[in-house]
């Protein structure tokens, strides 16, 4: 459990550090450009009191959610289809690398010109950014499937659910998890993005309107309440069920 | 059930693009309930030819009778068992409709009970030909398709999984097919010896065991394994 500890400590005193340097640089630049640590946690608290900083959070994670599901479900789809099927790869692999190198931007701007202002433009618009790196990450996984673990499975006359849950879903997981973290990284970037373009609520909407006002202390409020969820979410929910799915591995000892 | 099967012929496609037959007029068969076993030259077809009776390889031209709705049990070279799920699981996927009383019993008989829970990769390779064995067997298969279930074991570990093997197949006889290079392995288990060619593979020569499994003595099956070898010998110098 030294090891543990160790890297509890160590990391305590890098966080320490970075507000530190945040400090020392705050007194420098003056609370205009960048306010100091304090300043920034009492907007916090501020916004947090009168509720509008966890409503805003919770319509921006709810986007969130929605885009990356239907981005990791599509693209796990198709990366599965073009991995097995040579005619789906000839078919989708330029369409593909299109999107994959179509900039986020452009995206999010023509779905809101082609399909207005509206929830289902900005979370699509979100979803068609990931899915693409979803699809092909999840069709090199496909790719690379055991073929002796299919035939075992034809024997035992596995139905198409059955070989998918435990035959081709278990291979797939490095791949999909993979897909998955870089995943909610990109996916709330962009959410804020969309929300600063073209929605009424949430957290990328509020700091486009404390950009208007030249509200450093509420933008960083705002970023940091917003990292510290993602973050919690990363250790809480993705790495705790990478363990589970994995835990078959023998681990060394 | 019986195993019957006529194959005029299957090519295989080199990497290179060339056509290899390996398959020549394959033609043998199983009564019901027996054993038989197919000894031939390393990479004459052996593995080929169960993937065709398997019918995961339906790219070939003959004729095989083995009705779709059979319930085949199969032992591949390598044990091939799920990584991701358990012993347990391993065997109950394939066989779901088998009762906890029958897995049990053939759990037991395999000397498996206390590894249930574990995962394949923290079995020994001598383990792991178990479970697919189990595997095998939970499926109350029609027919048994072996290929080499016990190669690159130490001897007395293969010794003891051929006992168990047999002993199983007392209990409950099921037509089976076990390809197999050791010539003593054959005569120890089987009804019916096929000698196969080198590739394309066909049969040369076909050696009917009279003794039955059980009651053949350590001599016996020595003689039995000499007589097989000689007939190998021979077909080679032929070839
Ligand atoms: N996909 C393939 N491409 C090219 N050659 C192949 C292919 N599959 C099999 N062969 C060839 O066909 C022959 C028969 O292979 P098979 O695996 O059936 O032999 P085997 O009798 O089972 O050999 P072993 O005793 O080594 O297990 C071999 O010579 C092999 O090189
Ligand atoms: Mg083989």
């Amino acid at each position: 459990m030294t090891g543990a500890r160790r890297q509890f400590v160590l990391r305590v005193a890098s966080l320490a550090i970075i507000v530190l340097v945040w400090a020392l640089g705050a007194m420098a630049a003056g609370p205009r450009l960048l306010p100091s640590p304090l300043a920034v946690l009492s907007t916090m608290v501020e916004e947090a009191a009168s509720g509008a900083l966890f409503l805003n959070i919770a319509i921006t994670l709810v986007r969130v959610g929605v885009a990356f599901g239907i981005a990791m479900l599509a693209g796990t789809a198709l990366g599965i289809l073009m991995g097995r099927s040579r005619t789906a790869d000839d078919l989708f692999d330029l369409p593909l690398i299109v999107l994959l190198n179509l900039p986020a931007l452009v995206i999010v701007v023509l779905a809101y010109i082609w399909a207005g202002l509206t929830e289902t433009a900005a979370i699509l618009a979100v979803a068609i950014n990931k899915f693409p790196n979803t699809a092909v990450t999840v069709r090199e996984g496909t790719r690379a499937l055991d073929r002796g673990l299919d035939e075992v499975a034809q024997i035992y006359k596995f139905d198409r659910v059955k070989r998918l849950r435990h035959v081709v879903l278990p291979q797939l997981v490095p791949f999909i998890a993979a897909a998955a973290r870089s995943g909610l990284s990109l996916v709330w970037k962009i959410v804020l993005v969309v929300e600063l373009l073209g929605r009424p609520n949430g957290v990328g909407f509020e700091i486009g309107t404390a950009f208007q006002l030249f509200d450093v202390a509420r933008i960083l409020a705002y970023a940091l309440a917003f990292v510290a969820v993602i973050v919690a979410i990363e250790f809480l929910m993705v790495q705790p069920f990478e363990r589970r799915v994995t835990r078959w591995r023998p681990r060394a000892a | 059930m019986r195993l019957d099967a006529d194959i005029t012929s299957k090519l295989v496609r080199a990497a290179n693009g060339a056509d290899i037959e390996v398959l020549r007029d394959m033609r043998l068969a199983v009564e019901p309930g027996r054993l038989a076993a197919l000894v031939g030259p390393s990479g004459c077809g052996k593995t080929t030819f169960l993937r065709c009776l398997a019918g995961l390889d339906t790219n070939f031209s003959g004729r095989i009778a083995l009705p779709s709705e059979a319930r085949l049990g199969m032992v591949f070279q390598e044990p091939r068992l799920l990584p991701w799920r358990t012993v347990d699981d391993n065997i109950r996927l394939a066989a779901p409709d088998a009762t906890d009383a029958a897995i049990d019993q053939l759990l037991g008989a395999l000397r498996l009970s206390g590894h249930r829970k574990h995962y394949p990769g923290e079995l020994s390779l001598g383990l792991a030909r178990r479970v697919a064995l189990a595997r095998a067997f939970a499926v109350e298969p029609d027919v048994l398709l072996l290929d080499e279930p016990f190669v690159s074991l130490d001897a007395l570990l293969a010794q003891e999984l051929r006992r168990e093997l047999a002993a199983l197949l007392g209990r409950r006889p099921v037509t089976t097919l076990l390809v197999t290079h050791d010539t003593m392995e054959a005569a120890q288990l089987a009804d019916t010896v096929y000698v196969l060619s080198e590739r394309p593979a066909h049969v040369i020569d076909q050696v009917d065991i009279a003794i039955r499994r059980i009651e053949r003595s350590a001599a016996e099956v020595s003689d039995i394994a000499e007589d097989l070898d000689r007939r190998l010998g021979s077909s080679h110098s032929h070839a």
